[in-house]
């Protein structure tokens, strides 16, 4: 009995090695607690922001970092600051919203694509490919330009614009696993396709569609910026970094904070997810996760 | 008796990682005379690999090694990257389980032999090429002057692992360290693998380390044979004597579970239990808990690797056949 | 309850189409399992007993051929009507490792049949798996357990559990024993042995590993190349090999023993495994046959019934049963005795 015991508890450590594993990766923990830091900033933007990010104050336009304005005031006499805060929180919700459109639209499509093969396959990767033609903020661009300007259709252009990556994530993964024995057993148990594929393949998909999330939200996040800065998202006075970035042009020798604090937080957020993303892919690698 | 051409002494490999350590071997002994073809034998995860990567220094450099290892004259123990890539393939080779790994797909079979050749005896192109066919035909490869052109992807499996073992024997070494040699191939080709290292053992005197699960192939070509047990060595015999009256317990019951011609349809015998983890050293007998002998001795300290009694009960004169058991088997209970 | 048998193959054909031809995986293949009765398929890689394996479960669709269990011609039959007949035929794979879910429980993994046909849910599932467990020799705690806790032999014996959990008429094992270390084989042979003489199923059981299915096998059939070359009941096969090819397959197989293996010879095939892209014309096997004459090079041999019963497709074997000395063939033979040099 001590024996089984025993063999519980190691069999537990052995499942929070892979949390035990990303905690050790600096890098990877750096990134993770900026992009916590960023989450929780999106979801109380009104209790962190200082000031209304849209109230404009023409008595202190362009003011410096200081005091009372920690980054500065941009030429409408905004707070910086607040407007990072909440930029940041359109970027999150972009960044978020853009990858599930993607996973709810992508992972179904890969799924039959990589189960069913033949017919269904071929019309599948040919799309996608046409799609994967276009660079990633090409397509996002052209698709926003088409549905019009706001942060909804900028959601909608990127997140379509990610669907092919997560396609050909989930069909490579599907096809990789629909000839692994336990697959076989299951439709030797009796399982139709969709225990095969909901009880089977997709669950021990998920280290590789997780990878792939957290690879999509800093792409999406630099998505949104591009089209607000192209003005084909946020539209002003909403607080946006890609709007930010797009006013700043104007004051880059009076005042440089106007696009200095905008662009460092992009930076930060893409490269805090990249990071954990990396991180996440070391850790749960389908040949390091076999233990 | 001459001197071993190999000599390994108390042997020990150890990972470690920051949260455990893994004794892979523990004290393992062993002398190889030229000529010889030692058998190494356990099953996974009793250290019979990573012994003769050792030997080899093929360990990763987390590998914590302690012990020695002597070839000829030579300590190689300690010895750092340069001077093992100058006794590696020359003094000393090794063939692994799998020959497609091993090889390298864009470079014809004449071409890697070539390799060796030309770095360790400083052969001209046309020598090795030359010397290439020779080997290929010492492997028995049919055609080897146009085998010599083709690539590996053109060979069968057998057929590869004999151009491994040509690569292994290029420079004559006085070890081949052949680990796992057959397992991936079929009986009828495992049998003509064996012809060939039968053959190099005869004709060059090789010594060879043959690494193996399999007890079919140990009773064909082995001399001696080392039973190996979680990392330490447990029983060493002549293999005649090894497998006719096995001393320790692990070895009578690895020996009773082989299945055999003519095995009658009745229960085979079994060994309870699990193999137990290589975290800690226990200074017990590792067998102990699955060990139908032990008694309050075997928990409570490690039995050395003596010479095992003789017929009268007093030790063996000679040290030929060893065992690392408290209470070892008694020639009249082998008998039965 | 019918008497027909457990399986049925019948000119049993699956080919694959590639880029450089049709590789003729299995062609022609016709074996029966009879309830209750083992029956060892034997072969080294490439015969294509895997193949027969896969298609006689319908894991893999026959090219040609029909497949009958119990009686039922499931050749053809879709996935969704042959997912109910599921219960009556299972497999245990080769490699206990990527057989079993790594996401699943080891209850879980048992209980998927039984969830899967109706036959139990729930608490009683439960109880079912408790039961299966202890049957294999496991305990009901293992039910919470994931595979990667558990070692191989007892992974192998959830496998067989698992396939077992149904009550299955037929159990195809595809090397079960193959992936395992030499005392876990012992057990697991032993567990399906009491499995088999309890229960009753029909088995066949694919191996390359000849004491194995010397052991658990009533009959035996050997494959080369795609083709069954000799069928017979288990100890006349291993007494009196009528075929070349089983002659040098029993031979090459090293014997356990040290003294018994010096005195063996053993008959060393010439040659490779020819392409099954392209088998040869005649006899699959005149390639690497030591005896091999003119007819064997451009006439096919038949599988053919011997007056015992046997079956053998070889033109050197006369109806009578006398056959050919593949070890007696000039210049082909080794005798394993070493020069001794101890």
């Amino acid at each position: 009995m001590t024996t089984l015991a025993l063999t519980g508890i190691r069999a537990r450590a052995a499942r929070s090695g892979k949390l035990r594993a990303l905690r050790k990766n600096k890098l990877a923990m750096t990134g993770g607690v900026i992009a916590v830091v960023f989450v929780l900033a999106a979801l109380f933007a009104p209790l962190v922001a200082p000031y209304d990010p849209a109230q404009p104050n023409f008595d202190n336009v362009l003011a410096a970092p200081g005091w009372s304005h920690w980054l500065g005031t941009d030429d409408l006499g905004r707070d910086q600051l607040s407007r990072v805060v909440y930029g940041a929180r359109a970027s999150m919700q972009v960044g978020v919203l853009a990858v599930v459109l993607a996973f709810v639209v992508g992972v179904p499509l890969g799924l039959l694509a990589g189960y069913y093969g033949k017919f269904t396959d071929s019309v599948v990767s040919r799309v996608t490919d046409t799609m994967l033609a276009f660079p990633f903020l090409v397509l996002a661009v052209g698709l926003a330009a088409v549905l019009g300007p706001s942060l909804t259709n900028a959601t909608i252009a990127i997140g379509i614009s990610q669907i092919p990556a997560v396609i050909r994530i989930t069909r490579a993964e599907t096809l990789r696993l629909k000839h692994v024995d336990y697959v076989a057993a299951a439709v030797a148990n009796g399982g139709g396709d969709g225990t095969v594929l909901f009880r089977h393949i997709l669950p021990n998909a998920t280290s590789a569609l997780t990878v792939q999330a957290t690879v999509g939200i800093p792409a999406a996040i630099i998505g949104e910026a591009l089209l607000s800065f192209l003005g084909l998202g946020v539209q002003p006075p909403e607080p946006s970094l890609g709007v930010m970035l797009s006013s700043a042009q104007s004051f880059l020798a009076p005042a440089p904070w106007m696009a200095v604090f905008p662009g460092l937080a992009v930076v930060a957020a893409t490269l805090a997810f990249n990071l954990l993303g990396d991180g996440l892919r070391d850790v749960l690698d389908p040949r390091g996760a076999t233990r | 008796m001459t001197e071993p051409v190999l000599s390994v002494r108390d042997l020990s490999v150890s990972f470690r990682s920051d949260t455990r350590t893994v004794h892979a071997v523990d004290h393992v002994s062993y002398d190889l005379h030229a000529g010889e073809v030692l058998a190494v034998v356990g099953e996974s995860g009793c250290g019979k690999s990573v012994t003769s990567m050792a030997v080899m220094g093929l360990l990763p450099p987390t590998a914590h090694i302690t012990g020695s290892v002597r070839l000829g004259e030579r300590e190689l123990a300690g010895a750092d990257d340069k001077a093992y890539g100058k006794i590696r393939g020359k003094d000393i080779a090794m063939i692994f389980q799998e020959p497609m790994t091993s090889l390298n797909p864009v470079l014809t079979i004449g071409r890697q032999i070539g390799e060796v050749l030309r770095r360790h005896q400083g052969l001209s192109k046309k020598e090795a090429r030359a010397r290439a066919v020779e080997l290929l035909d010492l492997v028995g490869i049919p055609a080897p002057a146009q085998r010599v052109d083709e690539y590996p992807h053109q060979l069968s499996g057998g057929m590869r692992q004999r151009v491994m073992i040509a690569i292994a024997v290029a420079c004559d070494p006085a070890v081949l360290i052949a680990d796992e040699p057959t397992t991936a191939l079929d009986v009828t080709v495992q049998a003509g693998i064996l012809e060939v290292l039968q053959s190099l053992r005869e004709r060059l005197g090789t010594a060879i380390v043959l690494i193996t699960h399999d007890l079919g192939v140990v009773a064909d070509i082995a001399d001696r044979v080392l039973v190996m047990y979680a990392g330490r060595p447990v029983e060493q015999a002549p293999v005649d004597e090894l497998f006719a009256t096995p001393r320790h317990p692990y070895t009578r019951g690895l020996l009773s579970a082989v299945l055999r011609p003519g095995t009658p349809k009745d229960r085979l015998p079994e060994i309870p239990g699990l193999v137990p983890s290589l975290d800690t050293q226990p200074d017990a007998c590792t067998f102990a808990p699955r060990c139908a002998r032990a008694d309050d001795t075997c928990t409570a300290s490690r039995p050395g690797f003596r010479a095992v009694p003789d017929e009268n009960g007093a030790a063996g004169a000679d040290a030929t056949h060893r065992a690392a058991c408290w209470h070892p088997h008694t020639l009249q209970e082998t008998a039965s | 309850m019918s008497t027909a048998p457990a399986l049925e193959l019948t000119g049993l054909e699956r080919h694959f189409a590639g880029a450089g031809g049709t590789v003729r995986a299995a062609d022609g293949v016709t074996l029966t399992v009879g309830r209750g009765e083992v029956v060892g398929l034997v072969g080294e890689s490439g015969s294509g007993k895997s193949t027969v394996g896969r298609c006689a479960v319908r894991l893999d669709e026959p090219t040609g051929g029909t497949v009958r269990i119990n009686g039922t011609d499931v050749t053809t039959m879709s996935r969704r009507a042959l997912r109910p007949l599921r219960k009556d035929f299972h497999l245990v794979f080769q490699d206990p490792s990527s057989s079993l879910d790594p996401r699943m429980t080891v209850g879980e993994i048992v209980a998927e049949p039984l969830k899967l046909h109706g036959i139990a849910k729930g608490e009683a599932a439960r109880a079912r798996v408790a039961e299966l467990l202890g049957q294999v020799g496991l305990r009901p705690e293992h039910a919470d357990r994931h595979p990667h806790e558990l070692s191989g032999g007892q992974r192998q014996r959830i496998s067989i559990a698992r396939a077992l959990s149904v009550d299955p008429a037929l159990l195809v094992a595809d090397e079960p024993t193959s992936a395992l270390d030499v005392s876990v084989q012992a057990s697991v042979l032993n567990l399906l042995a009491d499995l088999q003489r309890d229960r009753g199923f029909g088995c066949l059981f694919i191996t390359h590993d000849l004491a194995a299915v010397e052991y658990l096998a009533d009959r035996i059939a050997v494959m080369y190349l795609g083709q069954i070359v000799e069928q017979a009941p288990t100890s006349e096969l291993f007494a009196d090999p009528k075929h070349p090819y089983t002659q040098a397959l029993l031979s090459a197989a090293p014997v356990p023993d040290p003294v018994t293996q010096r005195t063996r010879e053993r008959i060393v095939l010439s040659g490779e495994l020819p392409s099954p892209l392209a088998p040869p014309p005649g006899c699959r096997f005149h390639t690497r046959c030591p005896l091999a004459v003119d007819r064997c090079r451009t006439e096919v041999p038949a599988l053919r019934t011997l007056d015992g019963g046997r079956e053998v497709s070889c033109h050197l074997v006369a109806d009578d049963g006398t056959a050919p000395d593949a070890a007696a063939a000039p210049s082909r033979t080794i005798p394993t005795t070493r020069t001794a040099t101890r």
